[in-house]
Parts: C-alpha cells; sequence; structure tokens
C-alpha cells in the first residue's frame, strides 16, 4: 500500500521556532504548516477537518497569544476534531500537564528539546497515524470490493434465473417429447417411463401412415440439454418423414447425416418401426438398438425378440443396418425398450455379483404378463424390471407396449 | 452415550439415540474407510450410513434418548463394505426397503430408506434381530494416468469412463491426437463401465482426421468382456482393434 503523504500542523508564536520544528521534521516528507496562534490554528484545523484531507498531527507550543495551545487543544476536543497532538511545554507546570494529557494531548516535550526527542515522539504518533489511514484504506477497499461482489452476484442471480428458466423449459419440452397425444387408427400404445435426469435423450414418437403407421424410439447419449436438443431435432425429422415416407433404413441415413452435418457427436440408438395393416406386417429397423420383443396373441407362441443389427446414430461413420421384416395378427404385441431397461443391474450385497436383466430377463418379465391388458402387462412389467434392480437407475428407463390391430384406417 | 470399537476388520459403535452422535459415527466410518480404500468415493457409503441411523433415531427408538443405537461397518472386499444398525425398537418392515423414490418433488413422505435403497447394493431387515444390513460398494474416482513410448501413448482410465469424467477422457484422448505417437492403447483392465457419452468421445475421436484414414491407431487391451461386448453391439469393433481381453468385472 503507498504510503500516504501526511500534515502536520505547528502552533507556535515564534515564527523562527516554528520553522526550526518544520526543519527538524523533513524526514518525514509531510506537509508542514504554521500557525502563529491558537486561533490561527484551530480555523486552519477546524477547515481542514471538514475536506477529505484533516491534519495528522498538530504540534503546539502552550505560551501563545490570542488564544493560548491548552485552550487550543480543549475547544478541539469540545468540537470532537480529532487530530493527534504534541504540545511542546516550557513551564514544568505538572497540573498543566495533568490537564493536558487529560484533555486528549497524545505527547509532550518539554523546552529546550533536541531534535532526536522531537523525531522519537513525531516517528511514534506518525506511525499510528499512518497505520489508521492504512487501516481505513483498506476498509475502504474491502468495502467497494463487497460493493463490487454484491452487484456481480446479483447478476449471477438474474443470468442464473435466466438460465435456469431455459433448462425449465427445455425440460418441459423434453417431457413432452415423449407424449402421444394423437390417437393413431389401428393402434394400442403404453408407454412407461422413467427419467434419470429432469434432461436427457430418450423419446418416442409416432407417425400415421397410409397404410398402418411409424413408430420411432431413440436414445440420445447423455442427460443434458444437449441431449434433449438432438432429440427434438430428430423428432422434428421424423415428423418430417410422415410426408416423405422413407423407410427405417433410409430414414437413419439421412438422419446421420443431419446429426453428423450439426456437428453433435453424440451418440444416438434408436429403433425404427413401420407396421403394415393392410399387410399384417411390420418392418424393424435398429441403430445399435436393443432388440423389440413380439408377444403374439396366442400364449402358445413364446415371446421372442426382433433381431436385427446396425451402426449408431451420430457420427461421420460408415453405416449399415439391417431391417427384420415379420408378419402379425391382430393382438400381437411389441415391446420396445431403450438400453436402460435392459441394462438394470441387480447387485448380491454380500458377493458384489452383478447380474444384469439384459433383453433376455425382460423377456421373461414379459412372458409373465402377457396374459394382462396391454396397460397392466406395461406397468407391471415396468415394475419387475425396477424391482429386480432394487430401483437403482443407471439410465433413462422407457419401455413400450404396442397392440397391434392390423385394422388400416384411412389417413385424412 | 458414545462407544467406539475398531478391530482389523470392523468398527462397531454403541450410541444413545441423538442425531448429532449420527454425524460423529459418519465421521468415524469416513476416516475408517479411508484407511483401505483411498482413490474410492464415500458418498453412497455416508448417504445409506446416515439414512438407516436417522431411521433408527427417529424411528427405530422414537427419539428416546434412554435407548441404544448399534453399528457396525464391516469391510468385505476391494471398496465393499457390510454396514448393520441395531436398534432397540420394532423392527423394520422388509417391504419398507423396496419403497421407491417418489418421482415428484412435492411428495412430502420419507425418502430417507428409499435413498439408502438406491446407493446401497442391497438392503436386507431381520425385524427379529431389529437389524438393518446394507451392503455398500464404493465408487472408484476415475483418473486417467497416461505414458508415451516409442510411439506409444498408453493411457489407463482407473475407475469408469461415465458422463461426470467426459470432459477429463476427452482431454486425454486430444493430448495423444495432439502428440506425435502414431499409436494409442487404452489399458482398460481397471475400467468396468463406458457409457454412451464416452463411447461418443471415442467415436470422435476415431473419426478425425488421420485416424480416420488408418494412419493412425487405437487399440484396446485388457477390456473385459462387458466392454467387448458394448464395442461389438456398437460396432466399435470396426474402428478400435481389441487385444487381450480381460475377465468380466
Amino acid at each position: 500500500m503507498d504510503k500516504i503523504r501526511l500534515r502536520i500542523l505547528i502552533a507556535d508564536d515564534e515564527s523562527g521556532a516554528a520553522t526550526l520544528t518544520g526543519a527538524m521534521l523533513t524526514p518525514f516528507k509531510a506537509e508542514i504548516t504554521t500557525a502563529s496562534n491558537g486561533r490561527e490554528a484551530l480555523e486552519l484545523l477546524t477547515r481542514a477537518s471538514e475536506t477529505e484531507s484533516p491534519y495528522d498531527l498538530l504540534i503546539t507550543d502552550i505560551d501563545m497569544p490570542v488564544m493560548r495551545g491548552d485552550e487550543l487543544v480543549a475547544t478541539l476536543r469540545e468540537r470532537s476534531i480529532p487530530i493527534p497532538i504534541l504540545a511542546i511545554t516550557g513551564t514544568g507546570d505538572k497540573q498543566l500537564l495533568v490537564r493536558l494529557m487529560r484533555s486528549g494531548v497524545t505527547e509532550y516535550l518539554d523546552k529546550p528539546f533536541s531534535v532526536q526527542d522531537l523525531r522519537e515522539r513525531v516517528s511514534t504518533i506518525l506511525e499510528k497515524v499512518q497505520a489508521a489511514h492504512e487501516q481505513k484504506q483498506l476498509a475502504e477497499d474491502q468495502h467497494w470490493r463487497v460493493v463490487s461482489m454484491k452487484h456481480e452476484l446479483e447478476q449471477y442471480e438474474q443470468h442464473f434465473s435466466e438460465i435456469r428458466s431455459q433448462v425449465d423449459f427445455a425440460i418441459s419440452t423434453y417431457r413432452s417429447l415423449t407424449e402421444i397425444r394423437d390417437g393413431i387408427p389401428g393402434l394400442q400404445c403404453a408407454i412407461q417411463s422413467l427419467p434419470y435426469r429432469d434432461l436427457g435423450g430418450d423419446f418416442c414418437a409416432v407417425n400415421p401412415m397410409p397404410h398402418g403407421f411409424d413408430f420411432l424410439l431413440v436414445d440420445v447419449a447423455g442427460h443434458d440439454m444437449g441431449a434433449s436438443y438432438i432429440a427434438v431435432l430428430i423428432k422434428a425429422f421424423f415428423e418430417e418423414n410422415r410426408k416423405i415416407g422413407k423407410n427405417g433404413e433410409d430414414f437413419f441415413l439421412a438422419l446421420n447425416s443431419a446429426l453428423a452435418s450439426n456437428g453433435s457427436g453424440r451418440m444416438c440408438c434408436a429403433v425404427f418401426l413401420r407396421v403394415d395393416n393392410e399387410q399384417q406386417s411390420f418392418e424393424v429397423t435398429c441403430a445399435s438398438h436393443p432388440a423389440p420383443i413380439f408377444v403374439a396373441k396366442d400364449f402358445t407362441i413364446p415371446a421372442t425378440m426382433v433381431e436385427t443389427t446396425g451402426t449408431p446414430l451420430g457420427f461421420d461413420a460408415p453405416l449399415s443396418f439391417d431391417t427384420s421384416k415379420l408378419s402379425f395378427s391382430p393382438g400381437d404385441r411389441l415391446v420396445l425398450y431403450t438400453d436402460g431397461v435392459s441394462t438394470l443391474t441387480r447387485v448380491d450385497g454380500m458377493s458384489g455379483q452383478r447380474t444384469i436383466l439384459g433383453s433376455d430377463g425382460l423377456r421373461a418379465l414379459i412372458e409373465a404378463e402377457r396374459h394382462l391388458p396391454l396397460t397392466e402387462m406395461m406397468e407391471m412389467t415396468s415394475v419387475k424390471a425396477l424391482s429386480f434392480a432394487r430401483h437403482r437407475l443407471a439410465d433413462d428407463l422407457m419401455i413400450i407396449g404396442l397392440e397391434l390391430s392390423g385394422e388400416p384406417h384411412v389417413q385424412h | 452415550m458414545f462407544s467406539i470399537n475398531e478391530s482389523d476388520t470392523m468398527l462397531s459403535f454403541r450410541i444413545s439415540s441423538t442425531m448429532d452422535l449420527v454425524d460423529r459415527v459418519i465421521g468415524s466410518m469416513t476416516g475408517y474407510v479411508e484407511n483401505f480404500d483411498q482413490g474410492y468415493g464415500m458418498n453412497g457409503l455416508t448417504i445409506v450410513a446416515r439414512e438407516l441411523l436417522v431411521n433408527a433415531v427417529e424411528h427405530g427408538n422414537k427419539g428416546d434418548k434412554q435407548l441404544e443405537i448399534g453399528a457396525v461397518l464391516e469391510r468385505i472386499g476391494i471398496g465393499r463394505y457390510r454396514l448393520a444398525i441395531t436398534d432397540q425398537g420394532e423392527g423394520l418392515a422388509p417391504e419398507r426397503l423396496s419403497e421407491p423414490l417418489p418421482l415428484e418433488s412435492t411428495t412430502l413422505r420419507s425418502r430417507g430408506l428409499a435413498l439408502a435403497n438406491v446407493h446401497a447394493d442391497e438392503i436386507i431387515s431381520d425385524p427379529t434381530k431389529k437389524t438393518v444390513t446394507a451392503f455398500v460398494t464404493l465408487t472408484r474416482n476415475s483418473h486417467f494416468s497416461s505414458t508415451a513410448q516409442n510411439g506409444v501413448m498408453t493411457i489407463a482410465p482407473q475407475g469408469d469412463i461415465t458422463a461426470t469424467v467426459a470432459d477429463s477422457f476427452r482431454t486425454v484422448l486430444l493430448a495423444w491426437y495432439d502428440s506425435d505417437n502414431p499409436e494409442l492403447i487404452l489399458e482398460m483392465s481397471e475400467t468396468r463401465d463406458m457409457d454412451s457419452v464416452c463411447l461418443s468421445v471415442l467415436v470422435s475421436l476415431c473419426n478425425m482426421p488421420g485416424v480416420a484414414q488408418g494412419n493412425r491407431h487405437i487399440r484396446l487391451t485388457n477390456a473385459s468382456v462387458d466392454l467387448v461386448n458394448l464395442m461389438t453391439l456398437t460396432r466399435l469393433t470396426r474402428l478400435i482393434e481389441i487385444t487381450s481381453q480381460g475377465s468380466s468385472k
């Protein structure tokens, strides 16, 4: 911290003595002012006290005309003008000394005094003054730091509030992604969804098509706004496909170009289902997604995987997809699920052995509940899957049951 | 009353039913575990211990300070612990342990046991002994160490590679990409899981100039069966060579 140039006022009716005292204080590099009596000193001190640069030390003689030094000291105290005072006394009057000290004189010096005596006294006082100045400066600096930080904090709070409302909007948008509002003729659908975080990238959507419908289930990597953004983008792309009518493979190829050019670098796994009610058949195309499970209405036919393989989406890499085409009978069901379901894991407490539910485990759970109506079957399957993992999630869970009526409809 | 006893394999307590002593027990348990399992996150264990102890104070002993609670923490393997909490109440109904966390944040009912359930491998209640036993596996704090020699940089992740360490994973991979080493070996013997976010990071690296053209090479060694299956399922085996497969962890 820079040293402040201190101000000293010397009050002495003998101008020669005042000048000499001032000269003795040269090493302190202070600003020296002299006054020829107590009243003049009082006026100077009073005026300076009302400014931002009051005097830092008063050195005053006692015997002076107009206003004595002791009167000056007493008046300063009456007016509450705080200033360290060094009184120069020459009379040896002990009562005066006591009175001066009681009036608040900081130090005194008997005449005659040596240069060393004066400098020692002044040095002691000025060190305290300097320290007080530094303390005050520090307090002011801290005050302004606090003010500045408070201002910054207010700005952060405002930004946070804005970001929070954006995130809230993103969360509500993401949640609405899994809502299938419009009924699709020829389709009964039951969705069980348990998000791992408020934001994520699991979503499903359905498009009515001339001969049936297309269904898309996507799992975008991550549980953040980026994942939800990609999910929204894919959903828009899928809705556009309602007009274009690309099949699963072509849709994934086109989607991958859009994702790769978007530069997200997010891996997306997806399954595209096209149901043709007229032909009573369906096609499943997978992009590195768990195989759907086909549950025939005929209980004697075991639930089976619709095995297809394919590369994940989202990267500028060679792609390949297989498509499985199967026929169905009215009342047959398909269960689609994200890998958050098939990777549900149960840990044995004592051994630490981990058992993954897997697609086969899920198929077994469905097998046990397939006699129930679709919605109940999906609810019970979901409850049992969660119970298997003792409610420990590592990813979003989305499991969808579709019951295929095989009833053709006229698209409006 | 606060009594603590430590042996080679376990730490046991007897305490009065007060919340401040619960804090002391948790503090002592944390110090005990740190002696054995450094580099592991203890958040799950402390949540389980706290929720079960609080449940014993509030519901088991119904806040009666005259009643005691016993707690035993036993190390049963690397990063694995068994925690047994005994109170003098009526015993905890086992079905209470299967209650899931409420989905709605406004739900008022207790979350404590469900929270413990989420963080424990398994929790068993024996009402006749008035004891609840929890098994907890600590999570390894993931970090990445790397060495380079003769044009090969080896990156050895310590712990699982999931979204929480995706930025660090990306940084070490880019450090290899920016280096002069033509080959990268990912030494996976200490990694059990890699999630799709980090798979995305890995694939992004594979698609970068020089790597995609095969001028620079990436190998995965000592990957667990699960990891290899994951790489196969996602067809990353076309981009990354897998050598010396490890055991399933």
